[in-house]
């Protein structure tokens, strides 16, 4: 028998989706901003790469204040958003953590069984949300180098004296690979878990719902 | 060099007059960022106040702060304010020579309260490096910073080490901040400093007895407050998304932003787009060339490859494409992605097949 399970509540999703559609926009213009590929013709009247920078720097703000929103809903959220189920805390959960790799290196036959996150997907989405940090600091820091009177100079200018503006850039624009490498495996491990495990996975973050068996035990 | 010590002199010896004199305090004072008001307070105290006399110190350099601040085309009064007056020590252009420069130097460093003007890094792992007389930069440095009223490093070197102090930095070469304290110092950073600024920064601390305000590199805002990609000429070139992408090409001849060629303009303050150099006739940018960050802590290691957008990170001394890694990560995720697509299908061919076999077992079984 199928039993309807809430996962992921409202704030959680609309955030997932804040955060993907900001990704989407944020990489390539982020891209032309590091390398402009396409050069205005000298006879037309554009503004090409500020409005290209504009983009990115609104979809940006979107992106941190989303994450923000999510930081704060690991400690009120439900069992399965809360950061004790994501972070490979417990014996259990490294246990865990252990047989998902194997099983993905073709070296377990059975799949571990979770309803929220594997242990595994939970310790990815930590090291994402250390990488969003790194990008939203680096990026605040960029940001406000025209203005060393503003706030984001106060609270982000200090990675400018120390480091220096180019290398803060060079890591700004390597990040964003890592970004584009994460797509890839997330929306691949998400299609395929979905095929595996049956349970909706793929849907729960439009619906935050999943369809468990009754009798299924988590390990 | 005259040896009068007042200004009225100096001026009259090169033939300027007073009008000449007024127009360029008001050129300072918009240099400075001062009300209008404080031009004629500036050329009060330019007139008749003392020039405090200064000690020009010269350690592991090249000679082309020197050079920049004298080698203009016709005697200016910035000039003359930085050099003709007051001058006690100076390596490179004082007359003399030997026991007697060195007394002139003692005895003002006697008397006290004198500016200290230093140009050039500081060889703190190999001493050796740098002797003037037999003594060391490092001790000569100390001994004049002693009882100087404030000292003025002149360049990226005396500011922040520079070229000396690049990666591998064989000399142990440090700016002056890193081996002086207790005495304000300002750091006039670039690859040579305007002499425009150097006479601006002069002016104010004669006028005012007291240093500008100065950023966490202890560089004076006025001078380094804004951005060059900010008020750089090109900038309407950058937004519209117009780029030189080769030298000599069209965008280039037609004067586009040199961003894709490397400019550091971006990641530099300085406020050479509007005063520029050679008289204000052109500096850098304008004459097509991209900002490589001269006035910027460590340019040499940061700011490096001059004609590529991202510099190079640098690993114990090796030099790592850390952007060409990152791509290639991502490249590497999807061909892994794509492997273990067939890898995941193959593994549901045959459990599929697994369980076909279980159930004909059990049907057989039964």
């Amino acid at each position: 028998m199928l039993k309807r399970v809430k996962v992921w509540q409202g704030p959680v999703r609309i955030f997932h989706w804040v955060h993907a559609a900001a990704l989407f926009v944020l990489v390539p213009t982020g891209l032309y901003i590091g390398y402009p590929f396409v050069s205005a013709a000298a006879v037309h009247q554009t503004y090409l790469m500020g409005w290209v920078r504009f983009t990115h720097s609104i979809a940006a703000f979107f992106f941190f204040f989303g994450f923000l929103v999510r930081g704060y809903w690991f400690f009120i959220g439900n069992e399965f958003e809360h950061w004790r189920s994501w972070a490979p805390a417990s014996r259990r959960r490294r246990h865990g953590l252990k047989e998902m790799v194997l099983y993905y290196l073709f070296l377990r036959k059975k799949r571990p069984y979770y309803i929220g996150l594997n242990p595994l997907a939970g310790l990815i989405y930590l090291c994402l949300g250390v990488m969003i940090f790194i990008q939203a600091a680096t990026g605040f820091a960029l940001y406000s180098l025209p203005y060393r009177a503003g706030p984001w100079h106060a609270a982000f200018g200090w990675m400018i004296s120390t480091f220096g503006a180019q290398p803060v850039r060079l890591v700004h624009h390597s990040m964003t690979w890592l970004f584009v490498a994460y797509l890839i495996i997330h929306i691949y491990l998400v299609v395929l878990d979905d095929i595996e495990e049956g349970t909706g996975d793929l849907l729960s973050i439009v619906s935050g719902d999943k369809y468990v068996q009754v009798d299924d035990q988590e390990p | 060099m005259t040896d009068t010590s007042s200004l009225q002199a100096a001026l009259a010896h090169h033939g300027l007059t007073r009008r000449d004199f007024l127009k360029f305090c008001s050129a300072l004072t918009t240099l400075l960022a001062l009300p209008g008001n404080a031009a004629a307070q500036i050329a009060a105290s330019l007139w008749r106040k003392p020039k405090p006399p200064v000690v020009y110190l010269e350690f592991q350099d090249c000679a082309g702060c020197t050079e920049s601040l004298l080698r203009s085309p016709s005697p200016t009064i910035a000039q003359i304010v930085l050099s003709d007056v007051s001058l006690n020590y100076h390596e490179t252009i004082m007359a003399a020579a030997g026991k007697q420069a060195e007394e002139a130097k003692q005895q003002t460093i006697r008397e006290g309260g004198y500016l200290l003007m230093v140009e050039g890094s500081i060889p703190v792992g190999t001493r050796a490096a740098c002797c003037i007389g037999g003594r060391s930069a490092v001790d000569l440095l100390k001994e004049a910073a002693a009882k100087a009223a404030a000292i003025v490093s002149v360049g990226n070197c005396a500011c922040f080490g520079n070229i000396p102090a690049a990666d591998p930095n064989p000399t142990g070469a440090v700016g002056v901040w890193d081996v002086v304290s207790g005495v304000s110092i300002v750091n006039m950073a670039g690859c040579p400093p305007n002499p425009a600024n150097l006479a601006a920064l002069v002016a104010h601390f004669i006028t005012f007895r007291d240093l500008p305000k100065m950023d966490n590199l202890n560089r004076p805002l006025f001078a380094y407050g804004g951005r060059i990609h900010d008020y750089c000429e090109r900038r309407a070139h950058f937004d519209a998304g117009r780029y030189v992408e080769a030298w000599g090409d069209e965008g280039h001849r037609l004067g586009w932003c040199l961003y894709k060629m490397g400019c550091k303009g971006p990641a530099t303050f300085h406020n050479c787009p509007s005063i520029r150099w050679n008289l204000a006739t052109s500096w850098p940018v304008g004459a097509g060339h991209g900002c490589v960050g001269c006035s910027e802590i460590r340019f040499w290691d940061r700011m490096t490859p001059f004609y590529e957008r991202l510099p190079e990170a640098a690993v114990i001394h090796t030099k790592v494409d850390l952007n060409s890694i990152a791509k290639w990560m991502a490249v590497a995720s999807a061909a892994g992605v794509a492997g273990h697509a067939v890898g995941s299908s193959i593994r549901g061919k045959l459990r599929s097949r697994d369980e076909r076999k279980k159930q004909q077992g059990e049907t057989r079984e039964k």
